[in-house]
């Protein structure tokens, strides 16, 4: 027999190598602006930023030396660096800013010599974040009362399909739009079915349902769209055009001359923030996903409550997946959604499981995905997939721990049995 | 799935002591468990091809004609013999002939490679979907590694490229494996992830020149060079593929229910917690399990290009990712059932192309059909409900996932 071994307390902090790792990060970032967007255009290139979006030379644009900007902003850069390093600020902040500084350097280094209107890029940004956020709402709405909806993409899919079909068979948008939505809640309340009552884990029925969504869709749309091509013409939802406040500058083409989806996304993000966390339904629904046992002792239905979400979060899913027909291309491609209902459900991750957090998540993918076009105009060396990346690789940084870990509600995917 | 202490207590009270799914299948004689076990499935893929039989029929011009003119009967009639001369097709194609038998095990062999990484991974409760990503980086490895060394004999040559194809999958793998263990990132992100990055990743490495044809302009590969390729059977697309899967499929068992790799890995899946507690790594487990579930999505990738699709080319992996899930979950995780779960879904694959090209109905409904057999066979409640089968015990439905809490 040994004696036994004494513990060794440890007296010292544990060395926090991830916060040191991403300062690190952050710093070699710096560098790396400071020489190529900066020494590399230093002897005399500008950049000439406008605001004006389509109203083309409401006003001046600002001529911006390149170098000498991309200097200052990888100057900036290290400050971050620096702060994350001595732990001055929050590491989620310091992320979100040190992302922006890069990608402004970025934009301004891409545009040198060129003209790189702000407002064109928030513009297309908005638009091409539009599944995604409300996708990722669907997602929010799902998974704070415990239900992990996976089927998102599944759900976007068919109500494309749906809408278009039924678009071409009326000839009516709003029909079009209304069924589309109702396809998506149709088959929330599927998921819900098969998750709620008949107990099939959560993600296994939602992944069913991509399943089954991606076979019905392409099978139909070579059946039936290929054959009848008449039918494959949703309409499209006209843009809201507010007479001349439209022409007002910066603000006029982005806030009074959109895509209508945009501002049924903005709305619903707010609406949806406030339902949840000022209202007697959200809290409810939070308390289902939180404890549900807890909330039934109380007097609150869970199973009603899971459902009802659920079939509110296929209902989101829809409007999200009409915006691919409707409010873009006007007709149906068995393809369309390409994974964007995925991406939506890490950005509901990402945004910590709160609307506006998802609704900025989306945005950073809204981007990504905007950025092939944007940066198709100017004449940059580097392969679109290469950028394509970007915001997948961030993604896994920020889950791997650099924004702390988050956390999901108690019971997100855990099956409740009635008593 | 475990039951809660009130359910247990309730079972006993009601005169059912519980039953293990080992002592259970003891008490029943063989033919009775076979069916038992076999009566799942069987009704899930009856079940399936009813639902896509009503899709065919729905979809077939001449049935809305027919009830707009208020000819119920023969609407009905035009469905069913569309959707019956599709599934005649369908058999014919799978199964009809020696060339068919062939097309379906040249179709099943990446599956059953897809399916047993999917499968060893869930088992040890890493929810891993990354097959796609690891799938490419297979083939990619393989096709520089099979023309750098162009010249070897096969004998050399084949091993080598297939033993580099794992490792091409298993490194790729291995990143969410790694980030699991080291940072708890979920893994069901970082692999979706990883796949978005692999995809894109590999578009670019097309056009590089280490991977591009000389003198092509698209995305796409030299081809891999014929020492390196698998033998097929004289006149016959079936290759030696075959038999090194189902090697595979032993080995993959050997490991999981022979070995005391497999055991921890059972037990992490089973309960992380207890397992840290009774003295198992559980990071160096993930990364194990990642390392061989995605060295096998490599060799998965390896094996189709060493066979069937000689380059590789921006869309090389197909559906292969979620077709992962799909014969994992049918195969309940059992490697043993994933073999049948696979040549299930290869049989219809291929009969769907045989159909396609016979009757001009899009291959699609196979999916359609695969979607409905998984939500059976992961519901025993949907089946009991519907067909009133008595639930054996044995065929309660595992516990796949555990959130993104897990």
């Amino acid at each position: 027999m040994t004696a036994p071994a004494v513990a060794v307390q440890r007296i010292s902090a544990p060395i926090p190598w991830r916060r040191y790792a991403i300062g690190v990060l952050y710093l070699a970032l710096a560098i790396f602006v400071f020489i190529v967007c900066g020494l590399h255009t230093l002897p005399r290139t500008d950049t000439t930023i406008t605001f004006n979006g389509n109203n083309y030379g409401a006003l001046p644009g600002l001529m911006v030396p390149t170098g000498v900007f991309n200097t200052l902003l990888a100057v900036v850069l290290a400050f971050i660096g620096g702060a994350q390093l001595a732990n001055l600020g929050r590491a989620a902040w310091l992320l979100g800013l040190a992302l922006f500084i890069f990608v402004v350097a970025f934009m301004v280094w891409a545009a040198r010599g060129n003209t790189l209107d702000v407002v064109n890029v928030a513009e297309s940004s908005l638009l091409s974040s539009v599944p995604i956020a409300i996708g990722a709402l669907s997602g929010v709405v799902c998974e704070r009362a415990g239900v992990i909806n996976i089927a998102i993409e599944g759900q976007m899919l068919t109500a494309a399909f749906i809408s278009t079909l039924m678009g071409g068979l009326t000839g009516n948008v709003l029909v079009a739009l209304a069924s589309g939505i109702l396809a998506g809640a149709l088959l929330g309340w599927l998921l819900a079915l098969l998750s709620l009552k008949y107990a099939v884990d959560q993600i296994i029925a939602g992944f069913v349902i991509d399943v089954f969504a991606t076979g019905f869709t392409s099978y139909l749309q070579v059946s039936v769209l290929e054959v009848h091509p008449e039918v494959n013409a949703s309409g499209q939802i006209p843009n809201v055009g507010l007479g001349g406040l439209s022409n007002v500058p910066v603000a006029g083409p982005l806030v009074f001359g959109n895509n209508a989806y945009v501002y049924a996304m903005v709305v619903l993000v707010f609406s949806i923030h406030i339902a949840l966390y000022y209202t007697r339904w959200g809290l409810r629904a939070r308390s289902v996903g939180e404890h549900p046992i807890a909330a039934a002792t109380v007097g609150i239905n869970p199973i009603r409550i899971r459902y009802f979400n659920v079939i509110l979060g296929g209902a989101l899913a829809g409007l999200a997946g009409t915006f691919f027909t409707l409010g873009a291309t006007g007709r149906f491609d068995s393809t369309m959604t390409s994974g964007q209902g995925f991406i939506a459900l890490v950005a509901v991750i990402l945004g910590g499981w709160n609307p506006i957090g998802a609704f900025l998540a989306a945005l950073l993918f809204g981007f990504a995905v905007s950025l092939q076009t944007i940066l198709g105009i100017f004449n940059v060396n580097i392969d679109p997939n290469i950028l394509s990346m970007i915001p997948y690789l961030v993604t896994i940084l920020a889950v791997a721990g650099i924004v702390g870990r988050t956390r999901p509600p108690a019971a997100d995917g855990q099956p409740y049995v009635q008593e | 799935m475990s039951e809660s202490p009130e359910q247990l207590q309730a079972e006993v009270a009601a005169g059912n002591p519980p039953q293990t799914v080992t002592e259970y299948r003891r008490e029943q004689s063989f033919p009775v468990r076979l069916l038992r076990d076999l009566a799942v499935p069987v009704l899930a893929l009856f079940t399936g091809l009813l639902v896509g039989a009503i899709i065919i029929g729905l979809s077939a011009p001449d049935f809305w004609d027919h009830l707009r003119h208020g000819e119920v009967l023969q609407a009905f009639g035009t469905g069913a013999s569309l959707a019956g001369n599709a599934y005649y097709w369908l058999f014919k194609s799978a199964f009809g002939s020696r060339q068919a038998w062939s097309e379906t095990g040249v179709q099943t062999v990446p599956l059953l490679f897809v399916g047993l990484s999917a499968a060893f991974s869930f088992r040890g409760g890493f929810f891993n979907i990354g097959a796609q990503g690891q799938f490419l980086f297979g083939a990619m490895t393989a096709v520089l590694m099979a023309n750098h060394f162009a010249g070897m004999p096969g004998i050399i040559h084949i091993p080598i490229v297939l033993v580099l194809g794992f490792i091409g999958g298993a490194v790729w793998g291995s990143i969410a494996g790694i980030l699991k263990a080291r940072t708890g990132a979920n893994e069901v992100i970082t692999t979706l992830m990883l796949n978005y990055v692999a995809i894109y990743l590999v578009n670019w490495l097309l056009i590089t020149p280490i991977f591009q044809r000389p003198g092509f302009p698209n995305p796409i590969t030299s081809e891999a060079v014929p020492s390196a390729l698998l033998p097929a059977l004289p006149g016959y697309r079936i290759h030696l593929g075959v038999l090194i899967v189902l090697a595979c499929a032993i080995i993959i068992w050997w490991i999981l229910f022979r070995t005391t790799i497999g055991f921890q890995l059972q037990t992490v899946g089973a309960n992380a917690a207890a397992a840290t507690y009774a003295g198992i790594s559980v990071a160096w487990t993930y990364i194990l399990i990642m390392v061989i579930a995605g060295g096998l999505a490599g060799m998965a990738g390896t094996t189709q290009l060493l066979t069937t699709q000689t380059s590789v080319i921006p869309d090389f992996a197909g559906s292969y990712g979620f077709d992962a899930i799909t014969v994992a979950i049918l195969g309940r995780l059992h490697p043993i059932g994933v073999i049948f779960a696979a040549f299930l879904l290869g049989s219809l694959r291929s009969g769907a192309i045989g159909m396609q090209s016979a009757t001009s109905l899009p291959y699609y409904i196979i999916i359609v059909i695969q979607a409905v057999i998984i939500a059976f066979m992961t519901s025993p409640h949907l089946i009991r409900q519907i067909f009133r089968v008595r639930q054996a015990a044995a065929t309660g439905s595992e516990s796949f996932s555990k959130g993104w809490a897990a």
